[in-house]
């Protein structure tokens, strides 16, 4: 791991393989939905994570450490179920990682048009459409309207 | 340092919803007024909303040391299980504000005398009833009149629609036989003095680039500026001075660039917040107040008040359409409000109903509960999870301990130099035990609405935007800072006009009643402007 320590905002050419391999373990693609390491995707959470490089040098240097014990391999390299294994344990032991990476890629993933237009959401920002929400059918209160006022009075 | 002897009428430090009301108010008398903001204006154009990254954006986080902007101050809430939130710039945290907008109830101003714990305030929800009013005209709250349980209000704009998620939950208090009532929202729901009504753009808590929601840049500001204030920005005061005579002689503080200056004041007003103004008095230390300015009672800092809270969240089968709306504000229930010693605590908490979150925060809060696993299960997880949440959040009384303090964390300076802050803060025996009740009841209202899973109870991590109690009124200059009217004991021309000032915490999100004691303090410098300094 160590050639391939990031720069500041640069992440190494490995360290980008794996975090791409493990997007693709976390979301892969499905019935139209892309997968998290889609070229796109991918390429914003690398942007984001290397904001981290320490977090990210930490969390993957222990995954390569795991990687070792289980498979004799590098992590890129190892089946999907065994990589999502290890990140189990990683959870434990390097949990500032998992939750960083998950956040991004989570944060990338999910505000892509592709993606939003799948799930049948608005694939734009809030403003300056905004929302339609139907107006409320006030009868709905008819049984708390008919309680006498219970606020303590002083 | 800059001094020059120019001196103003009053000065007031903070922009945010006290400072912004206690400014228009004393534009009646004409008065030179002067409010110094160490944060800047938000630009509409500037809001998340407005771009695809909006579930994204550090800088309009809640949290201070995420947010890390220049005005900000860091705050180590680390030992305290209630997190602090807050904005710093014009219109203060009602920029991030939900625009819940409750008001104390009358019962909150006499807990000593009813119910046998903490203090009596030494004013009263009466006194304070016409400055309810005319914040609501000034802030613009929409909701429906008639609330069995709470005094009633009048001037009300359109409720704020309920939505399928509302309308979902909604059912199950009427099954259960229990109070709910659309919250009152300090929104526009129909144009209204200048500002746009609400587009349902959701998120209202990362800011409203519709204007719709009233953060006091866009109520209060505007016409505190057209009748005269000036409003400095990026000015951050460091420390009130003292004349030879123990009275406020002004703040210095530091300008955008770095410069050092003195502005001279005949009339001090504090609107710092729960944290920033204690901040600033503790900061503010001399030979005659070695413990902090104005702090002779020793309790600047202390009586900290955050909220107990509870946070319940629950899955439903079909969407709820959850992220339509003004996220904050949908109905309230005072079922539990109000002491029922049967329940083996006192006092009580308004269950608050929260709408769903956009898809990003959805997720996210998906794979930190473990609910959302990695592999091929992930999407189908995702769709059975989003848009079928809906949240209720209990706010309760938490009693006044003056274990629970802000300190002066020397070690973490701000920007310029100035002490950061320690959160020394713990849920007292009284709170755990309503938080309990709580979390069962909102289990049980989730369960009757239909909800086909309800996760374990938060107490624990959650985040409060509510701070009061750390400069807290009364009579007795032994056991309070300020007078009945926010005039300091020790200082009798330095005024504290927010929630620093609350001798009790309530049940409900504070910043009406804030405004309105921000209001009536005003009010009282403006009647007394003749004898204002006598004892
Ligand atoms: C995310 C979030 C959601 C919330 N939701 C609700 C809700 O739904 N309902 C509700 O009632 N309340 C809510 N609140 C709380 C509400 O915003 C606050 O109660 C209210 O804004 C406090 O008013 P204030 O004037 O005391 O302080 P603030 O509004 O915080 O203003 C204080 C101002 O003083 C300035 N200041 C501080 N120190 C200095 C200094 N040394 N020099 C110069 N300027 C200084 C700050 O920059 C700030 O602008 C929420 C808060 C947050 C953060």
């Amino acid at each position: 791991m160590t050639q391939t320590i990031a720069t500041d905002r640069t992440l190494g050419e490995r360290q980008s393989t794996i975090l791409s391999t493990l997007a693709a373990c976390m979301i892969p693609p499905q019935d139209g939905l892309p997968s998290a390491s889609d070229p796109r995707i991918v390429k914003e959470v690398l942007a984001l994570l290397a904001g981290h490089a320490e977090v990210v040098n930490n969390g993957l240097e222990r995954l390569h450490g795991l990687a070792t014990q289980v498979g004799d391999s590098a992590a890129e390299t190892l089946p999907a179920e065994m990589l999502i294994s290890l990140v189990a344990t990683l959870r434990t032991e390097c949990p500032a990682f998992v939750t960083l990476f998950e956040s991004t890629v989570a944060a990338c993933y999910y505000r892509d048009d592709r993606v939003l237009r799948a799930l049948g959401l608005p694939d734009r920002a809030p403003f300056p459409v905004g929302n339609d929400v139907a107006p409320t059918d006030w009868s709905l209160l008819e049984p708390v309207r008919a309680r006498t006022p219970f606020y303590r009075t002083v | 340092m800059n001094t020059t002897n120019d001196t103003v009428d009053v000065l007031i430090i903070g922009a945010g919803a006290a400072g912004a009301a206690v400014a228009w108010s004393l534009t009646d008398t004409r008065m030179r007024i002067v409010c110094l903001e160490q944060g800047d204006w938000v630009r509409q154009s500037d809001y998340p909303t407005t771009g695809r990254d909006w579930e994204s954006r550090p800088d309009f986080s809640g949290v201070p040391n995420v947010r890390n902007r220049r005005e900000d101050y860091p705050v180590d809430d680390a030992a305290s299980p209630v997190k602090p939130v807050n904005f710093n710039g014009v219109g203060g945290s009602t920029i991030l504000y939900m625009a819940h907008f409750p008001r104390l109830h009358p019962s909150d101003f006499r807990t000593r005398t009813l119910d046998g714990v903490g203090d009596d305030w030494p004013i009263s929800y009466r006194d304070l009833e016409p400055f309810f009013a005319t914040n609501d005209r000034m802030m613009g709250v929409a909701g429906l009149p008639g609330d069995p349980g709470c005094p009633p209000k009048a001037g009300l704009l359109p409720p704020v629609p309920l939505g399928t998620l509302g309308e979902t939950v909604a059912r199950g208090f009427n099954r259960l036989g229990w109070h709910w009532w659309p919250s009152e929202s300090a929104i526009a729901t129909v144009p209204y003095n200048g500002r746009d009504r609400c587009l349902n753009l959701g998120p209202c808590s990362i800011g409203c680039a519709q204007g719709a929601k009233a953060s006091t840049d866009v109520t209060y500001w505007p016409e505190a500026i057209r009748r005269g204030v000036e409003l400095r920005t990026r000015c951050r005061v460091r420390e009130i001075t003292l004349d030879d005579a123990g009275m406020a002689r002004g703040a210095v503080y530091i300008d955008e660039h770095g410069v050092e200056h003195e502005q001279k004041a005949h009339i001090v007003i504090l609107a710092c917040s729960g944290i920033g103004t204690p901040r600033l008095l503790l900061n503010s230390t001399s030979a005659r107040f070695p413990d902090g300015l104005a702090n002779r009672s020793g309790l600047v800092g202390k009586n900290l008040m955050l909220h107990c809270m509870t946070l319940n969240q629950g899955v439903f089968e079909q969407p709820l359409k959850g992220w339509q709306g003004p996220i904050g504000c949908a109905l309230w229930s005072k079922e539990f409000y109000e002491t029922d010693p049967s329940r083996g605590y006192a006092r009580g908490y308004t269950f608050e109903i929260v709408r769903g979150n956009g898809p990003v925060a959805a997720a996210q809060g998906g794979l930190a509960r473990g609910l959302l696993p990695w592999g091929t299960g992930h999407h189908a997880a995702f769709r059975e999870l989003y848009d079928r949440t809906a949240t209720i959040v209990g706010v309760g009384e938490d009693l006044a301990e003056e274990c629970n303090s802000i300190t002066l964390d020397h070690a973490h300076p701000d920007s310029d130099g100035m002490p950061g802050v320690t959160i020394n803060y713990r849920l007292g025996e009284n709170s755990l035990r309503m938080l309990k009740h709580a979390g069962e009841r909102a289990t049980e209202v989730l369960k009757a609405a239909g909800a086909v899973a309800v996760s374990p109870t938060i107490t624990s991590g959650v985040s409060s935007g509510h701070i009061m109690g750390t400069a807290r009124m009364g009579n007795d200059p032994a056991r309070s800072v300020t007078n009945a009217w926010g005039r300091c004991h020790d200082v009798k021309n330095l005024f504290i006009a927010d929630s620093s000032l609350f001798v009790t915490s309530g049940g409900v999100n504070p910043t009406s009643t804030l405004q309105a004691l921000a209001l009536f303090v005003a009010e009282q410098i403006k009647q007394r402007l003749d004898s204002l300094l006598d004892d």
